[in-house]
C-alpha cells in the first residue's frame, strides 16, 4: 500500500525520478523541533510557578508582618496561591507552614524537595490557625515567666 | 573557483541544518540561563527590615514625642522593653545591629550609646556612606543600613528639653534554603 504523505509527490529532479524517496526525516525533524520547544516552554513555566519562588516570598512577607505586629492584634493572611502549589506537590495544609518560636523562625515547605526559612525580630506569643485558605495570627504579649524561660533558651542558644 | 557548497541542494540542506541545531543549542542555553538567573535572584528585604527595626525603635523608647524615663536608667535594656528578640540580636546570629544616641539640645550624650547586635555591621554601614575623601564602598553582601533621626522631649531638674534620638540600623539577614532531609544552607 502507498502512503503518499511519507513519499514525495514532485516527481523528478534533475532526470532522474525520486519519486519513492521517503521524506520522514523532514517529519522527525519538525516533531523533534516540536518537542524541544514544548520543553523549553514546559521548563519557564515550571520555573515560573515553582514552589522555591513561593516559599521565599512567603516566608519573608510573613516575617515583615510578624515584625510590624503588635500586641492584641490578629492578622489575616491570604494563602490561597501557597495551597495551591502545596496541593501539586501533595502536601498537606497543615504541614506548609509552621513556626518554630524558639529560634525566632517562619518556616515554608511547599514542596517535598525542601523548604524555605527566615527569622523574624519581635518576641511575642504569636500563634497561628488555617482559616479557610487563610492564614490567621494572634499576636500576644509573653507571660513574664515565658519570657524569662525563653530569655534562658535564647542565651543557650546565643 | 569551485564553491563546491553551493552546488549540491542537498548538501545546502546539511549545512542548514548544523546551523540550525547550532540556533536550537543558543535558544536553549540562553533561555534557561535567563529562567534560571530570574528566578533563582533572592528577594532583598534587608533594607524594609532595617526600616522596620528603626521605627519600632523610635516608636518605643519615644511615647507621644516624650522619651520614656525608663530609657535613662542605668538598668535600662533595650530588647526587654521593646519586645525584641534576644536570639536575633545577639553578636552570634551576624544578622542585625542598631545603635541608639541620645543628646540633648546642645549635642552632650544624655547617656551611653545603646548597642546591640553584630558590630561588624556597623563598619559596613560606615563603608557605604559617602565621605569627603571619595564615594562610598558598595558591595552586595554589605547589611543595608538605615540612619533616622527623632527629635523628642524629656523632664530635667523638672524642666522640659528637648533633645534628639539618632538611630543607625542594619540588617543583613538571609533566608535559608532548608534541603529535604531538614539541614539548612
Amino acid at each position: 500500500m502507498k502512503r503518499g504523505i511519507f513519499r514525495n509527490k514532485r516527481g523528478t529532479s534533475g532526470g532522474e525520478s525520486i519519486e519513492g524517496d521517503i521524506v520522514m526525516p523532514e517529519i522527525i525533524f519538525i516533531i523533534l523541533n516540536i518537542i524541544y520547544f514544548g520543553l523549553l516552554i514546559v521548563f519557564v513555566v515550571k520555573s515560573s510557578t515553582g514552589a522555591w519562588i513561593y516559599e521565599q516570598a512567603y516566608a519573608k512577607q510573613i516575617a515583615l508582618v510578624l515584625d510590624q505586629s503588635k500586641p492584641g492584634m490578629t492578622i489575616s493572611m491570604n494563602f490561597t496561591k501557597a495551597i495551591q502549589i502545596a496541593d501539586k506537590n501533595k502536601r498537606k495544609k497543615g504541614n506548609t507552614f509552621k513556626i518554630d518560636s524558639s529560634k525566632n523562625k517562619v518556616i515554608l515547605t511547599l514542596s517535598n524537595s525542601g523548604g524555605y526559612s527566615y527569622n523574624y525580630f519581635v518576641d511575642y506569643d504569636i500563634t497561628y490557625k488555617f482559616d479557610g485558605n487563610n492564614l490567621v495570627f494572634n499576636i500576644k504579649d509573653k507571660t513574664p515567666e515565658e519570657k524569662t524561660a525563653v530569655a534562658k533558651e535564647e542565651k543557650n542558644a546565643a | 573557483m569551485q564553491l563546491n557548497f553551493l552546488r549540491n541542494k542537498k548538501g545546502g540542506e546539511k549545512f542548514l541544518s548544523i546551523w540550525w541545531f547550532l540556533v536550537l543549542v543558543i535558544v536553549g542555553i540562553g533561555t534557561v540561563g535567563a529562567v534560571l538567573m530570574y528566578y533563582s535572584a533572592n528577594i532583598d528585604v534587608r533594607s524594609d527590615e532595617a526600616k522596620i527595626v528603626s521605627d519600632k525603635l523610635s516608636d518605643c523608647i519615644i511615647n507621644n514625642g516624650f522619651l520614656s524615663p525608663a530609657v535613662l536608667e542605668d538598668k535600662f535594656s533595650v530588647l526587654d522593653y521593646c519586645n525584641l528578640s534576644l536570639y536575633i540580636f545577639s553578636e552570634q546570629q551576624k544578622q542585625f545591629y542598631f545603635k541608639i544616641q541620645l543628646s540633648d539640645e546642645a549635642g552632650k550624650p544624655l547617656r551611653n550609646d545603646i548597642l546591640q547586635g553584630y558590630t561588624d555591621i556597623q563598619r559596613q554601614c560606615d563603608w557605604q556612606k559617602p565621605t569627603s575623601t571619595g564615594g562610598a564602598i558598595t558591595a552586595e553582601y554589605y547589611a543595608k543600613c538605615i540612619d533616622s533621626s527623632v527629635e523628642f522631649l524629656y523632664y530635667k531638674d523638672e524642666e522640659l528639653k528637648t533633645g534628639k534620638c539618632e538611630i543607625l540600623v542594619g540588617s543583613n539577614q538571609n533566608g535559608q534554603k532548608i534541603s529535604s532531609t531538614g539541614g539548612g544552607q
